[in-house]
């Protein structure tokens, strides 16, 4: 980086420092979405009554994540193996 | 420098190992939280001594200790923090008392093995059900029904009724995975009345 370039940064960190920096307004145009949510689910029950409002059904059951742990397991414990092979090898060598 | 970069890979996997085979072996979907409506609602609502501790299906081998739940993040009611325990509505009825207590246990966990009430399907009407209460009092429920309804159609508000006889409903997941809703599309609901 030369000279010319950091006196320019230090300019313009300097300009933003004393104009208190770029307003930026969140509409939605500037927003884009992720993927993943914020939004909590709606609580089950009124809280400004005596009248609270029924649950609903348990979730019991996780049985249907089993490949995607096992995949999991299977790779990890795959690039653990390989390279506890590949230190073991490079220890022999040395 | 080449074997540091290994090492560091090895860590990395380390971690995805042990974190999937904790999530998958104890971690229990869909737990309660601990601040909510419902929860304010009653925290006024002490645990007494009609409260149950142990749940014995002699029928089944189930010979569990039972949790106090209320509600999950999902609006769902709440379900115990292993696979091995079930879990009482602790703001439903009591067992023993008037009306409906809830008990929810799971089915299996994130490798497929088997949960406390994998075999819940298989009970027959008439079997016997024993409570045992924080006081140690033993209720006697024998088994009168056996439904499996559609997650959406389950009948909570039976369920979770505090009028009329003393009952127990034992409620599990059955049916298929719906991978979009992590969950099963089917819940078994075991109905039982109070005997002595």
């Amino acid at each position: 980086m030369t000279r010319y370039q950091k006196a320019l940064g230090a300019a313009t960190v300097l300009g933003v420092l004393l104009t208190g920096g770029t307003a930026f307004a969140q509409t939605a145009s500037t927003t884009t979405t992720t993927g993943a949510s914020t939004t909590v689910s709606t609580p089950t029950t009124t809280s400004t009554s005596s009248t609270v409002t029924t649950p609903t059904a348990p979730n019991t059951g996780a049985g249907g994540d089993t490949a995607l742990n096992l995949g999991a397991l299977a790779a990890s414990a795959l690039v653990l193996m390989g390279g506890a092979a590949y230190l073991a090898r490079k220890r022999s060598l040395a | 420098m080449r074997t540091k970069l290994v090492l560091a890979v090895m860590a990395v996997a380390a971690g995805v190992f042990a974190f999937t085979l904790v999530h998958a072996l104890w971690y229990a979907p869909d737990m309660e939280v601990g601040d909510n409506a419902v929860a304010a609602a009653h925290a006024a609502t002490p645990i007494d001594g009609g409260a149950p501790s142990r749940i014995t299906i002699p029928s089944l081998s189930i010979d569990a200790n039972v949790q106090h739940v209320g509600i999950a993040y999902s609006g769902a009611v709440g379900v115990p923090s292993n696979f091995t325990d079930v879990a009482w509505y602790k703001y439903g009825a009591e067992p023993g008392e008037t009306g409906s207590a809830l008990i929810d246990g799971h089915v299996d966990n994130g490798l497929s093995l088997a949960g406390v009430f994998k075999d819940l399907d298989s009970i027959q009407d008439g079997a016997d059900i024993y409570i045992e209460t924080v006081s140690s009092t033993k209720l006697h429920f024998k088994v009168t029904d056996v439904e499996e309804y559609p997650y959406q159609s389950v009948p909570m508000n039976e369920l979770l009724s505090k009028t009329g006889t003393p009952r127990l409903a034992l409620i599990t997941c059955d049916g298929a995975w719906v991978q979009s809703q992590r969950s099963y599309d089917h819940r078994l609901v075991v109905y039982a009345t109070l005997v002595d």
